[in-house]
This record gives C-alpha cells, sequence and structure tokens, in this order.
C-alpha cells in the first residue's frame, strides 16, 4: 500500500512521522493499492491526485506500507477503486467510548506503523515533475 | 521536585523554569536568581540554538497547516490553543532534553516526536485544552496514555523521555 503525502511536516529526512498514518477525522486512512507496480507506475497515480482535494498541490514523499504490517496491526485494507483506480481505504482503527483511549490507540498504531523496519519513505525524483 | 527537574541520561538537566511555590523572601530570591541564569544561558548560543530550532519549527508547521485540508486528506487546522500549549511544552523542555520533531495531526493537534533507533521512539499530541496523548516503544515493551500540562510537561511524559534518552542516544 501507498499513502501519498504532501505536506513537508510529516516526514523527517529517512521515515514517515507518526502522522502520516492519522486517520482522523474519518477514522479511515485513504491509500493507493500499490502491488505490483512500479515505482513511475505509483507516483503517475500519485499526480492525477493532485489538485484533487484542498492541500494536493505538491507529493512530498510516499510511505510504502506491506499489507502485513497493516494486518499485524488488526487493520484492514479494502480496496474500492473510488475516487480512482487503486484507491483503497484502510478500515478497523481501533474504537473507544473514552475519546482520550481512542487517540492514544490511534497513535500507538501510527506510532508502531512509522517506525516498522518493512515500511519506507519514498522521495519523487525532481525530474518527474511532481515535486515543485 | 518539578517533573522537568529529572536528568536526561547521564545529563543532568542545566535549569528549567523556576516553578517554586515558595512564599518566603529566601525562596523568592532564589527563584529570581534561577530565573537570570536560566535568561543568561539562554543567550549562549549553545544552549539557546536547539530551543529556538524547535520553536522556529514550530512557528513553520502551524503556517503550513493553518489551514483546512492542509494535509491533502480534509485535516483540521492546528486549534490556537494547541499551539500555545506546544509552545508552552517546547519552552518548559529541560535545556539538555533531547530536541523533538514537531508535525500537526489531522484533527488540529501539534504532535512532538522523538526517535532514538530500532524501535526507541515516543510520540506526544498535544491538544487544545493542554491534553497531551501519548505512546512509546522501547524494544518490545509498548506504552500509551493520557496526560494534561498544568504547570509544567506531564512526569508521565518525562519519564518516558528519560527512559528512552538512556537507553540510546538520538539518532
Amino acid at each position: 500500500m501507498a499513502r501519498f503525502i504532501y505536506s513537508q511536516n510529516k516526514m523527517s529526512a529517512s521515515r514517515p512521522r507518526p502522522a502520516v498514518f492519522d486517520p482522523s477525522p474519518h477514522n479511515e486512512l485513504s491509500v493507493v493499492h500499490s502491488t505490483g507496480l512500479t515505482d513511475d507506475e505509483a507516483w503517475k497515480i500519485g499526480s492525477r491526485t493532485l489538485g484533487t482535494e484542498p492541500g494536493r498541490k505538491t507529493i512530498r514523499g510516499r510511505a510504502d506500507v506491506p499489507v502485513h504490517v497493516l494486518i499485524e496491526q488488526k487493520l484492514r485494507a479494502m480496496r474500492d477503486d473510488n475516487p480512482f483506480e487503486r484507491h483503497t481505504s484502510v478500515l478497523d482503527w481501533p474504537s473507544s467510548n473514552d475519546p482520550n483511549e481512542a487517540k492514544q490507540l490511534r497513535k500507538l498504531i501510527c506510532l508502531e506503523l512509522s517506525q516498522h523496519p518493512e515500511v519506507t519513505l519514498a522521495i519523487p525524483k525532481a525530474t518527474t515533475g511532481i515535486l515543485n | 521536585m518539578s517533573a522537568t527537574a529529572i536528568s536526561f541520561g547521564s545529563v543532568t538537566g542545566l535549569m528549567t523554569p523556576a516553578r517554586s511555590t515558595g512564599q518566603s523572601e529566601p525562596a523568592k530570591r532564589i527563584s529570581n536568581m534561577q530565573d537570570e541564569i536560566r535568561k543568561h544561558l539562554l543567550t549562549s548560543y549553545v544552549i539557546a540554538a536547539p530551543t529556538e530550532q524547535v520553536s522556529s519549527r514550530l512557528e513553520e508547521v502551524w503556517s503550513e497547516a493553518s489551514q483546512s485540508g492542509w494535509d491533502g486528506y480534509g485535516a483540521k487546522p492546528i486549534d490556537p490553543y494547541a499551539y500555545m500549549y506546544a509552545q508552552f511544552f517546547v519552552n518548559a523542555l529541560p535545556n539538555s532534553a533531547p530536541i523533538p520533531e514537531v508535525s500537526a495531526d489531522s484533527d488540529g493537534e501539534v504532535a512532538l516526536d522523538w526517535f532514538f533507533g530500532d524501535r526507541k521512539a515516543l510520540t506526544v499530541s498535544i491538544g487544545p485544552t493542554g491534553r497531551c496523548t501519548f505512546a512509546w516503544m522501547n524494544g518490545q515493551s509498548t506504552n500509551r496514555g493520557t496526560d494534561w500540562m498544568e504547570d509544567d510537561i506531564p512526569a508521565s511524559i518525562v519519564f518516558a523521555l528519560a527512559q528512552l534518552a538512556r537507553s540510546a542516544r538520538p539518532r
């Protein structure tokens, strides 16, 4: 799975920060099903998302997450191809009647994902024209 | 003892903002002296630079995340009170404490992260009520909790940071 990053503050030099995986405000994480895609093909999908939502002016990076890492965290990836082909939602984020506990649980999962050795940060090449 | 007076690793905290509640004249004089010494230390480039660096990074993130939808996924802008509490948090960090990375959560809170190497990390989200939600990992141990900023950084977070700083060097 690939999570496109449009904001510089969500990544450090070599890793996505935990906030990259924050599913608020809809308790869903919007990603792209990238299995079987080359690096260039993945960036091409990213470039098609530019301008489709506020804040999508520049792609700063891409967090690549193997599906089994999501499963380890008891999350579920559901490909829905909406609003574009290969769009996938990561669901089943923990909920709680206690909003403090709900936030704690989300933060721990975000931290686990950001620090997992198989989760990597890809940076677009300047030549792709994606990074303005 | 003030929570932030706890030393980090083998390095003793130089000075945190004076928070004595002593009302006697000697107590007030000592408190004033502490403030003066701290101000003096903060004028030193070596000590002031990291603190200023975090404050300046905080301002950059505030500016970047000031509009609704700033992250491309419908995030809320940073809440001004969350920003204020984050400033207070950063200013209250002991001068010898490891420097956090700054980012923003999609719900309008400010996130401070410390990374110390493989599975040694702490993340804290600071909300508009001074709520600090944190999660940390130290090897196979993981912890999470909620605490509130009152007149200092919550002791639970200072404890986490001290544990991580003691066991690893920042990367």
